[in-house]
């Protein structure tokens, strides 16, 4: 079992390394190539020699793979940079305004710096946007997106499991039937669409829930006597009438997933040998289909819970700009609107790590749950 | 219990099946002709489409407006004989635009799954056939993409090369292959043992044929639905990227971007919000019928 479970962490690495490679790659998709990505110049309307400097101040005419090398391990360690400080100063009044915006950093936080510890010591540089620091930014969005994840999979598994149960007992009812009709149009209706006429219908229409937000119709005062920050002072059972809507549509696709792949899975548990004979042996078939059959039928669900957390924080990107959660969902949106790119390939590298960190806990579970799996 | 003779009219029913000896796919077409739920999904999905092609012809002479035709003395019109379903915050004939954004929408959806079936079947075909180090980097690139919400790479990489209809075709078809291609690749996987595939090779067969005109015809049942189902999940993909302003233009009508500043019209014209969505689950919903109903009808091993 330990043998297995750092065989999968291992496995990762090489997938975490794709995912840095790739996140690394849009960087180069950045309209107007490397600088205008660092914030600082259009290269059109700066001339050619502080363009050279420029690039050589940031390292940017070395290998890409110099450069990666620096973006991950930072630039402290293995790669140094030239230590020139005067490049930027010079350049500086040649370039335009976002650069002048810029180099005003706050809280210490620059985009311009040339020094950097890497994004595997948590250095994912600077918001363009917000001039903060990215790692700040996504640790202060990230609760959010979770409470909303764990919440879904809570309501789907709790729905979706029984349903399915039921649905596979009691084949080829009403119930059955419904179900496996809801299950198809659950998937067929777009997700923001759902949000949108709940939106309608809960928020405008009957107005009996909140039209967004994580609490922000609550007023709150902080000790230092500023508002905001609520959702960490309220409780969540006091917020549960912010949490029913986008929940909701979320957890939509997984109720009718998750209660299609139980049928299933039930149906082949109730057909197999040790239930007919627990039958034969005289047993109730209430009792065989609940202390047997369905305890076997849950197992496979367990390698449902990792791509569905990835389902949970994809879809959350749509939801929570519709019912304007303060997410990672939401940040992403944001900043590809704003073309915020260190935010961009953080919360890529981040919301993958999270991934690849469920599909390993998931698969474990799996083995956990099922002791014919041997590895 | 059935009775001695109707167990006799099995056999022989059987025996009669036998001599005619349909093929994989009249058998199929037997079974399609007798699923009327498919039939009729099939019926909507073929209407909407001819809707689609003709929107030009629609818009100048049944409806009489153009999708960008504005009346700003007329915007949120509530549905009326000269506007059936109303109009937008630009006076624009809603019922118009519907049929050009299904346009869009349907188009899109269609050439960008044709897209990613070509590069998911090839692929599949390729490291299913080949495997070793062929299918490890493969399935590296692949598990790298999919820990990556999918969502997050379609909105970036279509911000970054702009909302046009043929960037976006371009990105989704070039991100959405990866299950056609684990799909096709363990079917390929299976088949490549088979004893017809050893004796085509024994038989002199290249690669190249034996890919072509062996495992494919295998497996293009598969394809076909996984491409009835791959349209669905793109026009829901679509119109949420539309939606969120990085699919189509604005200028362009698709249901999707429609609904853009739907929570504008909350207060003005309900309506607005609710036909584009309805025509969205509608399309979709068949597509999946027909998916199903494919399936039911080419896979016959597989009942529920």
């Amino acid at each position: 079992m330990t043998r297995h479970i750092i065989r999968r962490l291992l496995q990762a690495i090489p997938t975490l390394i794709g995912v840095t490679l790739l996140s690394y790659m849009i960087m180069s998709f950045a309209p107007g190539g490397p600088l205008s990505f660092l914030g600082i110049a259009n290269p059109q309307e700066t001339s050619a020699e502080t363009v050279a400097a420029l690039e050589v101040k940031f390292g940017l005419s070395d290998p890409w793979y110099i450069q990666y090398g620096r973006w991950l391990v930072g630039t402290d360690i293995l790669f140094q940079l030239p230590q020139d400080e005067t490049a930027v100063e010079e350049a500086a009044p040649t370039t335009n305004a976002s650069s002048a915006r810029t180099s005003n950093s706050i809280q210490g936080c620059s985009v311009l710096a040339t020094q950097r510890q890497g994004i595997l010591r948590g250095d994912f540089g600077c918001s363009f946007k917000w001039r903060r620091p990215v790692i700040d930014l996504i640790a202060e969005r990230l609760p959010a997106t979770m409470e909303l994840g764990v919440a879904t999979l809570f309501v789907a598994l709790f729905l979706g499991v029984p349903i399915g149960l039921l649905a596979a007992i009691s084949r080829g009812s009403i119930f059955d039937n419904f179900t496996r009709i809801f299950a198809v149009v659950g998937n067929a209706v777009p997700a923001f669409w759902m949000g949108l006429m709940l939106l309608l219908i809960f928020a405008f229409t009957l107005d009996i829930l909140p039209s967004g937000g994580r609490c922000e119709r609550m007023r709150v005062r902080l000790e230092d006597g500023s508002s905001g920050g609520c959702a960490d002072v309220v409780p969540i059972y006091n917020r549960l009438e912010y949490l029913i809507l986008p929940v909701f549509v979320l957890s939509l696709g997984g109720i009718a997933g998750y209660s299609r792949y139980m049928r299933t899975s039930m149906l082949d548990t109730i057909n197999s040998d040790y239930v007919r004979t627990a039958r034969a042996k005289g047993l109730s078939a209430r009792s065989v289909w609940l202390n047997h059959a369905a305890r076997n039928a849950l197992i496979p669900l367990a390698t449902f819970l990792g791509p569905a957390l990835v389902g949970v924080i994809g879809g959350a990107a749509i939801t929570e700009t519709i019912f304007s959660w303060p997410g990672l969902g939401r940040l992403i949106v944001e900043a590809v609107t704003n073309r915020d790119y260190p935010v961009i390939m953080a919360s890529v590298i981040i919301s993958a790590l999270l991934t690849v960190v469920a599909y390993i806990i998931s698969d474990i579970l799996y083995a956990l749950f099922d002791p014919r799996i041997r590895f | 219990m059935a009775s001695n003779a109707t167990i006799a009219k099995l056999e022989m029913d059987e025996l009669d099946q036998h001599v005619k000896s349909r093929s994989h796919w009249q058998r199929a077409m037997h079974q399609l002709s007798h699923d009327y739920l498919t039939i009729l999904a099939l019926g909507v999905v073929i209407l909407l489409t001819v809707l689609a092609i003709f929107a030009p012809q629609i818009s100048n002479y049944v409806t009489g407006y153009r999708f960008d035709q504005e009346n700003l003395s007329q915007t949120f019109s509530p549905p009326s004989y000269e506007h059936p379903l109303g109009t937008d915050e630009q006076g624009r004939d809603h019922l118009t635009r519907l049929i050009w954004g299904g346009q869009v929408s349907l188009g899109i959806a269609f050439f960008a799954s044709i897209l990613s079936l070509t590069i998911g079947v090839s692929f599949g075909l390729v490291t299913g056939y080949y495997g070793g180090i062929v299918d490890d980097v493969m399935m590296w690139f692949i598990t790298t993409l999919n820990s990556i919400p999918g969502l997050f790479l379609l909105l970036i990489i279509s911000s970054v090369l702009g909302p046009s209809p043929v960037n976006l075709i371009l990105v989704l078809g070039f991100l959405g292959w990866t299950g056609t291609m684990r799909l096709v690749r363990g079917e390929t996987f299976t088949l490549r043992e088979r004893e017809f595939i050893v004796a085509a090779r024994a038989m002199g067969a290249s690669d190249f044929r034996i890919m072509a005109s062996h495992i494919l015809p295998n497996i293009i049942s598969i394809v076909i639905i996984t491409l009835a189902i791959d349209i669905g999940v793109l026009i829901l993909v679509e119109s949420g990227l539309s939606f969120l302003g990085f699919g189509i233009p604005a200028f362009i009508p698709s249901w999707g971007n429609m609904l853009t500043n739907a929570q504008a019209y909350f207060q003005r014209a309900p309506h607005l919000v609710i036909m584009p969505g309805v025509l969205i689950t509608v399309t979709v919903l068949c597509l999946y019928v027909i998916g199903d109903g494919l399936r039911d009808a080419f896979d016959p091993t597989v009942n529920d």
